[in-house]
């Protein structure tokens, strides 16, 4: 070729190119890192880094141990930069961003930012698709995540539809990945559970069952989580035996899967103290909540903080259960400002946090109190939920209730 | 392993071979465009090369160099027997070639291998579909289609070798290799690509401009590399002649790019060769980097360029007299994706530069389908290290804690 010393190049927009190639995503994101350095002098434009690793790699270890400390946004924020350098790297259609995308989606939807986050795993989701074909089984990866979402939003209509496909998907790729065919099926239970339709919930949730590994060790926290789910489907079809049976099951498991004092055995024994109050078994719940109440008691420590809420709401829930409602209540009041910290103020989990306050001072007598914290709860969820969404028709109903 | 090359305490030195394998750049070669044409029906041509990673084809492309009146022709992918086309196509195309351009053809999916060796068939496509032969091939009715004159044997996009690299032709009932570099290249689903874009061997002039007073009008070639490593580089390799006599040497220089304003900023310049150091016929020289400090690159691009202060332009090729002129390879234009297949990808990475000012800090070009003959010589990059990110766990359902009411009676 002649060289044209006029000729004028085409000069393209910043940003690198795409090289994606096909990762098992679920089971971890594996990147290839080479030792790199990053030179930027000080003051200067950054130059174009084949890939700014070291600043990456820290965003993405970095948001993981956020979130172990409850500091959500800040892990968002960390997720975002790696995911902006990740788009860089490999150009926005590349399927190596979507792992990054399904972690920014999950912790805009813990932050309740659930436009954003859905917005992120409809982005994954398009990645995958286009990377792999519609047909590939990791797309279902990418749907049990947007049912998932849609679950926690009581849009169950979409959720069903969304997870149909995604069983569809496993079960066309046979039995390669039982443990996330019985996740998924878990799921669809949830949402037909949801949708009131407990005979299908049922057999989701049995199929789950079936679908764990026999030849594995047992994901044990996933079993009974799955005889919970069953029991509540039983129940939703008027079978209270199975239900019970179910919750006995899980409380054995519990303590043999796990320690006698462990959240899970907690968990279980409160579950089925709930089940008996439910069915007016008040003899039957009584000792299962005291034991509850002790236990969950040794598991709180004195440091009242992110790691320490769910050991807290246990012992708050089994104080109610004894019918110790002014230090279930002092509980509430410790956990509301810690759910505040870590979500804010407006996030649905704290209006949660107001309603059990709520709960604990009508309980109490102090009817106009919990009306005010039933209306604030009411004030954080209803930008989120529509009118008609089972949490905000709850709310209607008990300061309906609280009025009488 | 990359050799280990020993430099001289001179820094300077000239090593006319091609330089070893495992360095970082474009070592990819052709010297002129050689049509093969298909002019009776019993004679084929067919592109052979090594699958560099497994993938899902999808397309095939071609480039056509002359057609008068042509026939259709047949694309087929074929697995390889004993370095033969097997026979049976595992996908195929039919078309009618059009001069001077690339040609894309959707293929039947089919699964390649990493490792394995497979053929682009081309061949007139006696049947188009039928059972009995339509359309006329013979000298008034044919295309030829292109290869280079240089057998690299190399995967042009990393420089990763491949033995099996050939084009073969098919005359008189047998298939013979041609030695020739094929031009062809594959696309796979999940934006993979393989092949060899450069249908467009040239060369590069490098000069000083009609007034040696005016530097703003000088004539500065290189390539932009983007190293993927932290990168100590101990000398680096061009393919360069002389046309004519310049008089002054020829010099490099290492600038610092500053990808977001697309600015340059200068780090070292030094002589690279004297006018007697430089052959008259392209050939590969190796230069040693005087200051070792100023060539260990970041992982990121830069540029390393050649000017001189001899010689001035021409209207005839290679575009100078009394100069110096590095030889490139590089796409004329048509083929989709055409700069993911050149040297270390597409248009942000690796990519040959030029300025015809001077070297004007913000005005320098980019040419994303091309890539000079231009390698930096060092040492490995380290094996990768390998970081796994578990993902994030969903939030606990805000359902699951409205107890209440939970198992209803």
């Amino acid at each position: 070729m002649k060289f044209q010393p006029g000729f004028s190049s085409f000069l393209k927009p910043a940003g690198l190119k795409a090289c994606a190639k096909p990762i098992l995503r679920r089971a971890g994101f594996l990147f290839l890192m080479g030792a790199l350095e990053v030179l930027a002098p000080p003051g200067s434009p950054a130059a174009e880094p084949m890939m700014d690793t070291s600043v990456f790699s820290e965003s993405r270890l970095g948001a993981v141990e956020s979130v172990k400390l409850g500091h959500f946004a800040q892990a968002l924020r960390s997720e975002q930069t790696a995911l902006k350098i990740a788009q860089d790297q490999y150009g926005p259609t590349s399927l190596l961003l979507v792992p990054i995308l399904d972690d920014v989606a999950v912790l805009q939807w813990r932050l309740a930012e659930y436009r954003d986050s859905e917005e992120s795993l409809k982005w994954g989701l398009a990645l995958v698709e286009k990377n792999l074909g519609p047909g590939d089984g990791e797309v279902a990866d990418s749907l049990d995540l947007l049912a998932g979402l849609y679950l926690d939003l009581n849009r169950l209509a979409e959720a069903e539809w969304v997870e149909k496909r995604a069983l569809a998907l496993r079960q066309a790729s046979g039995a390669a990945n039982p443990q996330s065919l019985a996740r998924t099926e878990d799921l669809l239970g949830q949402v037909e559970l949801g949708l009131g339709n407990a005979s299908q919930a049922q057999t989701h949730f049995g199929e789950a069952q079936k679908n764990l590994e026999p030849g594995r060790q047992p994901d044990a926290a996933f079993s009974l989580h799955l005889l919970n789910h069953l029991a509540l489907a039983y129940a939703s079809g008027n079978d209270f035996n199975q239900a019970q049976s179910c919750l006995e099951k899980s409380m054995e498991t519990a303590e043999k899967d796990f320690k006698p004092v462990s959240p899970e055995a907690v968990e279980a024994m409160e579950d089925l103290a709930d089940f008996y109050d439910d069915r007016g078994q008040l003899e039957k719940a009584r000792p299962l909540w005291e034991s509850a109440l002790k236990t969950s008691g040794q598991l709180v420590g004195g440091v009242y903080d992110y790691l320490a809420l769910p050991h807290l709401k246990r012992l708050a829930r089994a104080e109610d259960g004894v019918g110790d409602h002014p230090k279930a209540r002092g509980l509430w009041l410790k956990i509301l400002p810690v759910d505040e910290a870590v979500y804010g103020a407006k996030h649905p989990q704290v209006a949660l946090d107001l309603m059990a306050l709520a709960d604990q001072d009508a309980k109490l007598g102090q009817k106009g109190k919990a009306a005010e914290e039933l209306k604030e709860s009411l004030a954080i969820l209803k930008p989120l939920f529509p009118a008609d969404d089972p949490l905000v028709r709850q709310l209607d109903a008990r300061l309906a209730d609280l009025s009488k | 392993m990359r050799r280990f090359i020993t430099l001289f305490l001179a820094a300077l030195f000239l090593t006319p071979v091609l330089p070893v394998r495992a360095d970082y750049g474009n070592r990819f070669v052709a010297n002129k465009r050689i049509p093969l044409p298909l002019d009776r029906s019993d004679k084929k041509i067919s592109y052979r090369f090594t699958c560099a990673e497994d993938m899902e084809i999808t397309d095939a492309a071609v480039f056509c160099v002359e057609a008068e009146k042509p026939p259709a022709y047949l694309l087929s992918l074929q697995e390889d027997e004993k370095g033969r086309p097997s026979g049976t196509p595992l996908a195929s195309s039919s078309f009618v070639p059009r001069p001077l351009s690339w040609t894309t053809l959707p293929l039947a999916r089919a699964l390649l291998q990493k490792g394995k060796v497979y053929h682009l068939v081309l061949e007139q496509d006696k049947m188009r579909g039928g059972d009995h032969p339509v359309g006329v091939i013979g000298p008034s009715n044919w295309a030829s289609f292109l290869c280079t004159d240089v057998l690299n044997h190399l995967h042009c996009a990393d420089g990763s070798p491949d033995p099996n690299t050939n084009v073969l032709g098919f005359e008189g009932g047998q298939w013979r290799e041609l030695n020739r570099e094929p031009v062809f290249a594959v696309y796979g689903a999940g934006e993979k690509y393989l092949g060899n874009p450069y249908d467009d061997p040239g060369e590069r002039p490098i000069y000083g401009g009609v007034d040696p007073n005016d530097k703003s009008k000088q004539v500065l070639q290189g390539e932009a590399l983007h190293f993927h490593c932290g990168y100590p580089a101990t000398a680096f390799a061009i393919r360069i002649k002389k046309q004519g006599h310049p008089t002054s040497p020829l010099n490099y220089l290492i600038l610092k790019h500053f990808y977001q304003i697309h600015k340059t900023a200068p780090v070292y310049k030094a002589e690279a060769l004297e006018p007697g150091q430089v052959p008259s016929e392209f050939q590969w020289v190796t230069v040693g980097f005087g200051d070792k400090s100023k060539s260990n690159f970041s992982p990121e691009c830069w540029f390393l360029v050649l000017q001189t202060d001899s010689g001035r332009p021409s209207k005839d090729p290679p575009g100078c007299e009394d100069c110096y002129v590095l030889s490139d390879v590089g796409n004329s234009g048509g083929l989709a994706y055409a700069a993911q297949f050149t040297f270390d990808g597409g248009p942000h990475l690796s990519r040959e530069v030029y300025s015809v000012d001077g070297g004007d800090s913000l005005t320098w070009k980019d040419e994303f389908e091309r890539d000079a003959d231009w390698v930096a010589i060092g040492p490995d990059c380290p094996p990768p290290v390998k970081m796994e990110y578990e993902p994030m766990p969903t939030p606990e359902p805000l359902r699951d804690i409205l107890l209440q009411g939970k198992f209803p009676e």
